[in-house]
């Protein structure tokens, strides 16, 4: 039992250590960076704490996509004023350092507070564990996140959704940067697609089958084939659009849209909004959701609203 | 008797991955650090991946990292490549510590 | 005990995210302070709740997945405010008290910084 506490107190301080390195660090790239590594060493975190899905979340979304979107909005503002983009004076003073110090202790004390007391699972917790045979999934997180609490992810997609509506009002009449290479036809880079595109491709689908039974789900998946997005536009096989093509808008709009189907499908059949429909409704509905987060996530990391094939 | 390998593996994996960063850390030039990181960290991580397809004892385990290390190593590659070419784009010259 | 560990972690991690969201004037710095604060109540709400017949509890998993992605979208979201701010302004800092002139690189100007005192 010793071993595991050196490692988790190990992995706790070298959370601490890039957190403060993200925090209070100099260079504004540089702390971006590390808030990936720090992000990757959550993913652990969560992997030792049993919560694969998280693991495999805050892998793709927290620390792969975060980071990339903030390097690329980092890259945006070098391109309009390479000086500014870097100006930062901290006001440092006593009393951020109190405050922040007196906050440690509020979280640490809840923490604690709460560890203390005596176990008791929680009540939602054991109703889904109760009735999972009955859904027929394998994956209590799925369940929860689909089934028991569908409107919650139903909302979230939206969110995913007005987020990117937002990014494009914002910038529809600024020329962003946009980070391709797309003069780059390296053999290298050519394998690299070669290579990754299929088999990005395959895991993702492959997460989104065994999301129902194993750690893994829609979210993963999307995540995942985003990834393989930034990849392709980063190489230049697929390059940001300026018109809005029909095809991407539905895209977009595809796990909304099936969230929806899912909550007012029952009403007609005379059951109550968001009733249980079926292994095959969920599946219907994590598909076209890790399309719709592949695309969004793929859009606003390019900065235009749509794509279109480059020379391959 | 395949704990002790495993351990020897992860062990030697460690030192790799150590020295790798070690170089990053101390060598004077982006090109070396470029050698440091590519060459030491994917021998590590192949140590490691070793140890636990040692570990995990099923054939599955150890051609799902066999294929890990194999896209670590093509990313790395590729990555390293892009950078040394950025660089002397850039024409950043050997000795130049930045 | 472990749990103990991770919870002074999250409680060093949010202190730290708060502290560099107060401290700095740079929007995408008051960015990454608060993805850390909330990266670390993540953490608590996983490591906090008990186990349910030796399973981890899938609620707070799915609530803290649910977190995630609405903490990437709201990023990309204020990600593009920040670049909108900073072509409109041609500073990336929300302080009105602070003259844009007095903003300097810090790599490159550290002599300069010195003589205008604004490096504390």
């Amino acid at each position: 039992m010793s071993a595991q506490l050196v490692i988790d107190v190990l992995l706790g301080l070298i959370l601490v250590g890039l957190a403060a390195q993200v925090a209070i660090g100099q260079h504004l790239f540089r702390a971006i960076v590390f808030y990936v590594a720090f992000g990757l060493a959550m993913a652990v975190i969560w992997a030792r704490l049993g919560a694969p899905d998280l693991a495999l979340a805050d892998a793709a979304i927290g620390a792969g996509l975060t980071g990339a979107l903030m390097m690329v909005a980092f890259r945006r503002l070098v391109e309009i004023d390479p000086k500014q983009a870097q100006a930062q004076a901290t006001r440092g003073s006593a009393l951020a350092v109190v405050i922040a110090v007196l906050a440690a202790g509020m979280v640490a004390t809840i923490g604690l507070t709460a560890l203390m007391l005596e176990e008791q699972p929680g009540v939602a917790g054991l109703q889904v564990m109760a009735t999972l045979e009955e859904t027929g999934l394998g994956n209590p997180v799925t369940g929860v996140l689909l089934v028991f609490r569908g409107f919650d992810t139903l909302i979230e997609m939206t969110v995913l959704l007005t987020a990117f509506i937002g990014s494009r009002v914002m910038t529809t009449h600024s020329r962003l940067y946009v980070a391709t290479l797309a003069g780059f036809q390296l053999p290298l880079v050519r394998t690299l697609v070669a290579v990754i595109l299929p088999l990005a491709s395959m895991v993702g689908i492959h997460l989104l089958w065994i999301g129902s039974d194993q750690p893994g789900g829609a979210f993963q998946a999307g995540s995942l084939l985003a990834g393989a997005g930034v990849l392709l536009l980063l190489t230049g096989t697929l390059l940001p659009a300026s018109k809005s093509r029909a095809l991407v808008r539905l895209t977009l709009v595809a796990g909304v849209s099936a969230l929806c189907v899912l909550v007012l499908a029952p009403i007609l059949r005379g059951q109550v909004a968001m009733a249980y429909l079926g292994r095959g409704s969920l599946l219907f509905a994590e598909a076209l959701m890790m399309i719709s987060i592949a695309t969004t996530l793929t859009l606003l990391f390019a900065g235009r609203p749509s794509l279109k094939w480059g020379r391959t | 008797m395949i704990d002790m390998l495993a351990l020897v593996f992860l062990i030697s994996g460690c030192f790799f991955i150590f020295a790798g960063t070690m170089g990053m850390l101390r060598l004077p030039d982006v090109y070396c650090r470029l050698h440091a990181l590519t060459k030491a960290d994917n021998l590590g991580l192949l140590l490691i991946c070793v140890a636990l397809s040692l570990l995990g004892g099923r054939v599955r385990v150890a051609l799902l990292l066999l294929l890990i290390w194999l896209l670590a190593l093509l990313a790395s590659t590729v990555s390293a490549h892009l950078i040394a070419r950025h660089s002397r784009a850039r024409q950043v010259s050997e000795g130049d510590n930045e | 005990m472990t749990s103990a560990v991770f919870v002074l972690v999250a409680a060093a991690i949010f202190g730290l995210g708060l502290h560099g969201l107060l401290v700095s004037t740079h929007i995408m710095r008051k960015l990454l302070a608060l993805n850390l604060m909330l990266s670390a109540l993540f953490l608590l709400l996983i490591v906090v709740p008990a186990t349910i017949d030796g399973r981890p509890d899938p609620v707070p998993q799915a609530l803290v997945l649910t977190g995630i992605v609405i903490a990437v979208s709201t990023t990309a979201f204020a990600l593009a405010l920040m670049v909108r701010l900073f072509r409109k302004q041609g500073h990336a800092s929300i302080h009105p008290d602070i003259d844009p002139r007095l903003l300097r690189t810090r790599i490159s100007s550290k002599a300069k910084n010195h003589a205008s005192g604004d490096d504390r």
